[in-house]
């Protein structure tokens, strides 16, 4: 079986002082698209979605120095959005009258995916998933079973996750009481990572494991961990960090153990408010990590004791949980 | 007809998101797919919608639409043939 | 072959019929189920043709035998009656942790559509909309608690969750998974499509050089999925196998496919590198055939570079149940299945004059052969292009 390397990273999401407000959607501020990376008639039909997800994507190929990879993969909660209910709003207002094309080709789930492909000339596998907060780990479980089989040898992963100011207004118009199921501010953002079976001077980190699972009544998520922890032949204690996102009302963590207590646990969403797809900045910050980058953030990065396996788990709890084991190389 | 060429431009401009272009850019004569303005099958199809909208003109054969949509010249004069509004 | 993927169940519903065995007597009868649309209010009610099952929500619901969430949406109403009878088939009684990976378009637009955008007030209609929403309550309305995740790939979707299941039994991850594809009409998809002027005003007709356009259609079409591991457990009937699947991309434009078929041309040819078959191999191909100018001339190329001066019996069933979107590649893999098991092409029905180039003929009668190998091809928007190839039990050992 191959072993699976991130070997590119490229994460957009809000500015963390973005999050100091009181609205309760936050959109994040794009760079334009550099005209000799994307020309001007190309970007014109974009949406927000579509160029995050090719400002993210391109970044992540020319850090892994990976023009063409074997495929794109995408992963996205609510799709392209913005189009979506562009369409939508027309088909009711004009009463099916004079409808545009543009915003219903764009409206597609799989338009980012597709976009890419289109502009990097690449006629590889392409893929789009789409299933809430785990849509990024269905992408990323598709590509690392791929390259462990070594079906393929290298795969451009990522999601994106756009607000549109329809949705917006539609769900402010549901009622205070019922709006913020999430308890926090929701947000837009992207992610994209080139993922090989091939280690060289641009890896990152290796993917030792992933699993998406639903807890039932006899098995809890820390039951789960302790299993994925074994068949990766690792033990608790050989975890430097867990970085983890939950949606559900109590983590697995609250109810305090003591083998957890010493790890540093580190909930990254005060950092990027919520989408469907931030597991993507817990991806890029392990990452980052493992390889001891400063930057600038509120999170410390470098709590609790590092240690001879640099290992980090990141896990996603919801109607659906994921893990995603991370280590140094 | 000069006018009606002017208001097409800006109508064409705003439909086709053609962010980087000024009506002045258009020439009267000039191909609009292609080599010229550069449009494609997509923007043929708004062309389309807009003919309809704003001119009370259905273009249902595609063939038709290649004629029709070759310059501003030949959509202006096209459109002050058969327009209904 | 250890690596074999078993087909042990199938289960559909469409235009043409509630059930597989339906289906197939419609298909048998030359029965299709291209009327004016019914069941959607507005401009196209009446009027604009479709392959729409001819069940109302409530019926569908009764037609289930089982409680169902506020607002279910009649994609997921569609996928749960499909996939309880391929589970049936392939006596599955507990659903439980068998991941459900599912193909949709646009999931419960249906519902979302008719409320937006005051949706009574209610959030759940928010979610219903959601791709992803419909394969966790399809997997909940079963009584499972396992994985379930969804593939929206436009019109190429349910190939892509069926390849997507092969691929979760060839890790070992899971032993038996269900796959396929499920869309319901909708407001949204039928304005859409007429907004890109791609809809016939007349039955549609694949491959005919007087084609003017597709008909959409709805349903749903699911399989189970078993590795060998399972079966040597408890072992069951085999329908077929699953022996290649495929998915490159055009990389040629968002909705016209490129005149070279060159998407299309390297979904086949690397699924019949996977199944380890030569081209001719393959007995008949289930074909992707919307009948819209693009698609068809431009599959048939790719069918042509494939397969040279011997292609095999092709057909577009898309004449009986209209473009069910992202179910297609599910209900085209059972037909495929369907043409294995009765060693019968169905008949592309419309077909009167061949295309100027490539002029290829389809199967214009049912033509009883041989049949042990079916390639199956769906393409969708973004040059998504999947190609599935079954076969027959026997052939494989």
């Amino acid at each position: 079986m191959q072993k699976v390397y991130i070997n590119g990273s490229s994460v957009a999401v809000i500015n963390s002082a973005q999050l100091d407000t009181t609205e309760q959607w936050i959109k994040i501020n794009l760079p334009k698209i550099d005209s000799e990376l994307v020309p001007p008639a190309a970007t014109r039909r974009m949406s927000k979605a579509v160029k995050m997800g090719i400002i993210c994507g391109m970044e992540a190929m020319r850090q892994a120095d990976c023009p063409n990879p074997d495929g794109i993969l995408v992963g996205t909660g609510k799709g392209c959005l913005v189009d979506s209910d562009k369409f939508l709003k027309a088909i009711i207002e004009q009463k099916e009258d004079f409808l545009s094309p543009t915003a219903f080709i764009q409206s597609t789930h799989n338009t980012v995916a597709g976009q890419i492909a289109l502009l990097t000339k690449n006629s590889g596998y392409n893929m789009t998933y789409s299933q809430g907060r785990i849509s990024f780990e269905s992408a990323a479980l598709d590509a690392y079973i791929q390259l462990t089989m070594n079906e393929r040898a290298s795969l451009l992963v990522g999601a994106v996750d756009e607000l549109s100011d329809i949705s917006i207004e539609v769900n402010q118009a549901i009622g205070e009481d019922q709006v913020n199921d999430t308890n926090g501010i929701q947000t837009e953002g992207a992610g994209f990572f080139v993922f090989s079976n091939q280690k060289d001077s641009h890896t990152l980190g290796e993917l030792k494991d992933i699993d998406i699972y639903r807890n039932t009544a006899g098995h809890s998520s820390e039951k789960h961990i302790g299993e994925f922890l074994k068949r990766n032949q690792l033990t608790i204690n050989q975890i430097e960090a867990i970085i983890y996102s939950s949606t559900t009302v109590e983590a697995p963590f609250n109810t305090v153990s003591p083998t957890l207590e010493k790890i540093s646990k580190i909930k990254y969403n005060s950092q990027t408010g919520i989408f469907d797809t931030d597991i993507v900045f817990a991806f890029d910050l392990a990452l980052k990590r493992l390889n001891d980058q400063t930057f600038s953030t509120s999170i410390s990065l470098n709590e609790g004791k590092k240690q001879h396996d640099r290992n980090i788990l990141i896990c996603n709890f919801g109607e659906q949980n994921s893990l995603m084991l991370l280590s140094r190389c | 007809m000069e006018e009606l060429k002017s208001e097409l431009k800006a109508k064409i401009i705003e439909a086709l998101n053609l962010e980087e272009i000024a009506v002045e850019d258009i020439e009267n004569d000039a191909p609009l797919f292609g080599d010229g303005l550069g449009l494609d099958s997509i923007d043929a199809l708004e062309l389309t919608v807009l003919l309809d909208k704003d001119y009370g003109i259905k273009v249902t054969d595609p063939k038709v639409g290649k004629t029709i949509f070759q310059s501003i010249d030949t959509l202006a004069h096209y459109i002050s043939e058969n327009r209904t509004k | 072959m250890n690596n074999a993927i078993a087909v042990t169940g199938m289960g559909m519903i469409t235009a043409i019929g509630d059930d597989v065995a339906q289906n197939y007597h419609s298909l048998l009868r030359k029965q299709h189920g291209i009327k004016p649309l019914q069941h959607i209010a507005g401009k196209h009610q009446a009027c604009t043709l479709v392959g729409e099952v001819p069940w109302t929500n409530q019926e569908l619901v009764e037609k289930l035998g089982i409680t169902v969430p506020k607002y279910s949406s009649r994609t997921s109403l569609l996928a749960a009656i499909a996939a309880k009878e391929a589970l049936t088939q392939a006596a599955i009684t507990d659903l439980g942790n068998i991941p459900v990976i599912m193909g949709t378009s646009v999931a419960g637009m249906d519902i979302f559509e008719q409320y937006f955008p005051h949706l009574n007030g209610d959030r759940t209609l928010i979610q219903r909309r959601d791709v992803g929403d419909s394969a966790s309550v399809l997997s909940k309305l079963l009584g499972g608690n396992g994985f379930a995740t969804a593939i929206s790939t436009a019109c190429s979707s349910a190939a892509n969750a069926i390849s997507f299941g092969a691929r979760l039994l060839l890790s070992g991850r899971t032993e038996r998974v269900l796959v396929g594809g499920s869309d319901a009409l909708s407001r949204f998809t039928i304005n859409g499509f007429d907004s890109l002027m791609l809809l016939s005003d007349k039955p549609n007709r694949p491959f005919d050089r007087n084609r003017n356009g597709l008909n959409l259609g709805e349903g749903a079409g699911f399989l189970v999925l078993e590795s060998a591991k399972a079966l040597e457990k408890i072992p069951k009937p085999i329908l077929g196998y699953l022996t290649g699947f495929a998915n490159a991309n055009d990389a040629f434009h968002q909705t016209a496919t490129s005149d070279s078929g060159e998407g299309a041309y390297l979904a086949m040819k690397e699924a019949l590198t996977i199944s380890r078959l030569a081209p001719d191999a393959i007995d008949y191909i289930n074909a992707h055939g919307t009948a819209t100018e693009n698609n068809d001339r431009t599959e048939a190329m790719a069918i042509q570079r494939i397969f040279g001066d011997n292609v095999p019996s092709f057909s577009s069933t898309k004449a009986y149940t209209g473009h069910t979107l992202g179910a297609s590649a599910g209900i085209e893999a059972i037909y495929a299945l369907l043409a294995i098991q009765h060693q019968l092409a169905f008949a592309n029905l419309r077909f009167e004059t061949a295309m100027e180039q490539p002029a290829l003929q389809p199967v214009t009668d049912h033509r009883s052969s041989s049949i042990k190998h079916v390639l199956s091809n769906s393409f969708g928007f973004g040059g998504n292009c999947s190609t599935l190839i079954f076969s027959d039990a026997e052939s494989l050992y």
